[in-house]
């Protein structure tokens, strides 16, 4: 976890040498938010769902309603936008939880449509077509102490790097805990899981939620950084890119991978959309091999026993 | 006094009655055998006394509260445990995990989020408790599927153990196994009946003779037969259901 700090620690200066920039930097840092609360649903629970743009959207938009119409602020929107997420998480739960497999991934969708529809009717709430504009990097501080200038993208940078420190950790206890490890039984062997005691659909409803908690946190921050929430950010493929980012990084064998994924993810759309309009076809290439031959992701490269490691125990 | 009962209890697939009115009663401290040819509905029983499934007609009373229709998690509760034929374990995870999950669902942890599992002191004593009495230690940190068959059938029941449970049903707990296997396991469940109530279907009558003492003859659906081991041998209507009436 160390070595992931230090790197992003330091990314905004090593990114000029990859023809890369700040900005970019601040993407990988909020699909990888994004992508590893994700991956608590998909990794770790084992439920592929392809409806978490919404909740990202939905973030980002909460975000720009409350800075733009109710408070002037920083903190306070990012946490009704945290609890946004995970307010709608748990009532498209409540739908989904039950259901398995292909039901699952079709539920998912069909709501995420719904929500995405939503955003682009309501034009009074969300602004439409047009999308909500002006969302301001205020600065944030203590008043009379001290004060960080947002609208600097590397203070930007350091902002959200911190929220990612926070968001990594907390998962990684999560994923650690007791809960988690019921999340794990659950994916391994469910009629076991109910067999032993665990009201397994409970369980994947509170994982649904969690994880579309931190959707609406990474889509605030995300808001924040274009200035604007737009009906796009909660179209169906936004759904789609952090579930290959987490597949891509080897998000289900190692907890690290979804943060590989997105650096990859995002990195490497940048290299491509500016070598050729058509970069979609040579990423979807990409996909397609990736899946094929490295199913479990780029980190199965590098030995997949730190899963079971964790795992291991010596009698005191 | 009977520590589970059912009253007509019924289950159909389509027009197949795989459980038919049955009225079974499962004495406390005592090993019950539940035998009967294949498809005589013997799983199913278990299904509906667990709550997998749920059942078309019937109740079923433990301790004497109805507990019909109930979901798994909360018949573990109550203190109902099974294991399964087809092994059903979580092979991808070590001995160790197999135990500690269910003991943590025993005790009531599931939900600590922002706890770690090594302060949880209680559920990692009692799990190796467990693995102690089943025989299993020192290969705590082996992952299910690279256990022998023989320790896999064993974790099975294990695992059913660690709910704590005051009824455990067991399904074909020698199903596949060799017959030196075979002895140990009905010795590992005849030590295991000292103090639990034990039901068991299985389909070795050696095993079924020699640990039992009770057993219930099912066939097509039905209790066709009841009583104590030596009755059983000598009932008419079983060998029948068994050798076709030879």
């Amino acid at each position: 976890m160390f070595w992931v700090f230090i790197l992003f620690l330091i990314l905004p200066y090593l990114l000029p040498f990859v023809g890369g920039y700040t900005y970019l930097g601040v993407e990988v840092l909020i699909w990888a938010i994004f992508a590893l609360g994700f991956n608590i649903l998909l990794g770790y629970t084992g439920l592929p769902s392809f409806g978490h743009g919404a909740f990202f959207g939905i973030g980002a938009f909460v975000f720009g309603i409350i800075q733009l119409r109710v408070i002037q602020g920083i903190w306070i929107p990012i946490l009704t936008a945290i609890f946004a997420g995970a307010f709608f998480g748990a009532l498209v739960g409540l739908f989904v939880a039950k259901k398995r497999g292909i039901y699952f991934a079709l539920l998912t969708i069909a709501f995420s449509q719904m929500f995405w529809f939503i955003s682009w009717g309501w034009d009074k709430m969300t602004g439409g077509e047009d999308g909500l504009a002006g969302i301001n990097r205020l600065s944030i501080g203590i008043p009379g102490l001290f004060s960080i200038d947002l609208k600097d993208i590397l203070n930007f940078y350091y902002f959200v790097y911190f929220i990612f420190i926070v968001c990594t950790i907390l998962i990684w206890i999560i994923v650690h805990s007791p809960f988690g490890r019921t999340l794990q039984a659950i994916r391994y062997n469910e009629t076991r899981a109910k067999c032993i005691g665990y009201n397994t659909v409970f369980y994947k409803w509170i994982s649904f939620t969690v994880s579309a908690a931190f959707s609406g946190l990474a889509g605030s921050l995300y808001a924040l950084l274009r200035h604007a929430a737009f009906s796009d950010v909660m179209h169906w493929t936004q759904s789609g890119n952090v579930l290959l980012m987490v597949l891509l990084g080897g998000g289900l064998i190692n907890f690290f991978g979804p943060v590989l994924g997105a650096g990859v993810f995002i990195v490497l759309r940048d290299l491509f959309s500016t070598l050729t309009e058509h970069w979609l076809l040579i990423y979807g290439l990409l996909f397609m091999f990736v899946i094929i031959f490295i199913p479990e992701g780029i980190l199965s490269f590098f030995k997949k026993e730190e899963g079971k490691r964790e795992l291991l125990v010596s009698r005191k | 006094m009977e520590i589970i009962k059912t009253k007509s209890l019924t289950k159909r697939f389509g027009g197949l009655v795989a459980v038919n009115n049955v009225d079974l009663n499962i004495e406390e401290n005592r090993l019950t055998s539940i035998i009967g040819p294949n498809g005589a509905g013997k799983t199913t029983l278990y299904n509906l006394l667990i709550g997998l499934m749920k059942p078309d007609g019937g109740k079923i009373y433990f301790k004497g509260q109805d507990i019909t229709g109930y979901p798994p998690h909360r018949i573990i509760k109550e203190g109902i445990a099974r294991s399964f034929q087809i092994l059903n374990i979580f092979n991808e995870l070590p001995l160790f995990e197999n135990i500690r999950i269910a003991v943590q669902a025993e005790k009531g942890h599931g939900l600590e989020m922002l706890s770690s599992i090594n302060s949880l002191n209680e559920v990692n004593d009692r799990s190796f408790e467990i693995i102690k009495a089943i025989g299993l230690d020192g290969k705590e940190n082996i992952t299910a599927k690279n256990l022998s068959y023989g320790d896999r059938r064993i974790l099975e029941i294990g695992i059913a153990l660690a709910s704590n449970p005051k009824l455990l049903l067991l399904d074909e707990p020698t199903s596949g196994l060799a017959s030196r296997e075979t002895g140990k396991m009905s010795d590992f469940i005849h030590n295991l009946a000292k103090d639990l109530t034990i039901v068991v279907i299985e389909h070795d009558m050696n095993v079924v003779l020699s640990i039992s003492d009770y057993i219930v003859v099912l066939h097509q659906g039905k209790v066709i037969a009841e009583g104590a081991p030596d009755e059983i041998r000598h009932n008419d209507e079983v060998q029948e259901a068994y050798l076709g009436g030879l």
